[in-house]
């Protein structure tokens, strides 16, 4: 059994049985664990013998089982499913200057804060702080680089169709009757598509080295919905001067600024929080 | 042995150890599996966190050189004085245990 096989069973075992915050805190306490074993040359295998099945590590925590875990659990979801239909909701409205700055601080508010109730829901995690650490030491760099790539790629590949078609109403390419309905519902929702691997990916990384995601996904939402709403504008209007173009990107900046304002100040938010840990008497 | 004498005592070896030198979880469990072979290490785990949250311990993140960061239990005032408690009651039952007659 490897490591993280080891830790994801544990982390079944816990699920519905124990707080959030609990089994967070379990799982990042073994890894630690299994780390420290590693580098003091213990094979896997013998640690596991030491502390035995994750269904016994379970046992051994039952005095800290938290009995409405389940209750809590399908409530948060509910919650959850709740904010990210109000995110998609103005998300579908339509974006005028006037509308802009209450619309978006909207959905950058509540898409982060379902998706995060939905996936997550625990403070607990250390803070951003640890992130530049990830980014700089730990996490591949190919990998980093190939995404970026990727995503950029893909925004413009769908962008660019969507003006293709909003000019001249057609495809710049041929394709099957029913692949075009498809595709044109893939243009049109092509922005909700692209959050859901990034989502993804910000919340693997985040569970792979214990960084709390809200503070990174209220700036993922800003940004994506400022490259969304730069491609909206430049796309419902016939005649672009540089004038406009500048306004445009002005105004599409606005989504990006209210993402990032609240990123920073939940991460500050969260800053505190560890200070008070660090200096007060803590539940781990 | 009954179990809850048993983990009284291993929280009592515990505190000790903590209160001798600050420590991180896995030298912990590990110095303490040498004492007690039998006994699951995740057992000691169960009982570091208990301690903590009755906050007779407190954690801190310390950096070694090379690797990543390490939660370390250092004691409190409130562990001292349980420390001290639980060694008094201790030595008390182990008289009592020896004038029944049990060697």
């Amino acid at each position: 059994m490897t490591k993280r096989k080891y830790l994801r069973s544990l982390r079944n075992k816990l699920r519905f049985k124990f707080s959030q915050s609990t089994i967070n805190s379990v799982v990042k306490d073994y890894d630690e664990y299994f780390e420290v074993g590693t580098s003091n040359k213990q094979s896997i295998e013998e640690m596991i013998v030491n502390i035995g099945t994750p269904s016994e590590v379970a046992k051994s925590l039952e005095e800290e089982r938290d009995n409405l875990a389940l209750l809590k659990y399908i409530f948060r979801i509910f919650i959850g499913v709740i904010f990210i239909y109000y995110s998609c909701f103005f998300a579908s409205h339509i974006i005028s200057k006037a509308t802009i700055v209450t619309i978006s601080s909207l959905i950058v508010i509540t898409g982060p804060l379902g998706m995060w109730l939905i996936l997550d829901g625990d403070f607990s995690y250390s803070s951003i702080q640890d992130l530049r650490e990830v980014l700089y030491n730990r996490l591949n760099k190919k990998i980093t680089v190939f995404t970026v790539l990727l995503y950029l790629c893909s925004i413009i590949f769908i962008t660019g169709s969507a003006y293709y078609f909003t000019v001249h109403h057609q495809l710049p390419f041929l394709l099957p009757d029913k692949l075009i309905r498809l595709y044109i519902f893939m243009l049109e929702n092509g922005f909700t598509f692209l959050m859901i691997p990034l989502i993804a990916i910000t919340f693997n990384v985040s569970r792979k080295y214990y960084i709390n995601t809200l503070p990174i996904l209220f700036f993922e939402f800003g940004m994506i919905y400022s490259v969304r709403v730069l491609f909206y504008q430049y796309s419902n209007s016939n005649l672009i001067s540089e004038n406009m173009l500048l306004s445009f990107i002005l105004v599409s900046m606005i989504p990006l600024v209210i993402g990032g304002t609240i990123s920073l100040l939940s991460y500050q938010f969260m800053r505190i929080k560890d200070k008070k840990k660090i200096s007060g008497v803590t539940v781990i | 042995m009954n179990a809850q004498i048993k983990k009284g005592i291993l929280e009592m070896c515990i505190l000790y150890t903590i209160s001798e030198e600050e420590m991180y979880g896995y030298d912990i469990m590990k110095k303490m599996n040498v004492y007690f072979p039998e006994v699951n290490e995740s057992t000691f785990y169960s009982i570091l966190r208990r301690l903590n949250k009755e906050g007779s311990t407190e954690t801190y993140f310390g950096e070694i050189s090379n690797g990543p960061k390490r939660k370390y239990y250092k004691i409190t005032k409130v562990g001292t004085e349980k420390l001290k408690d639980d060694v008094i009651s201790w030595k008390q039952i182990n008289s009592i245990v020896k004038d029944i007659g049990i060697d």
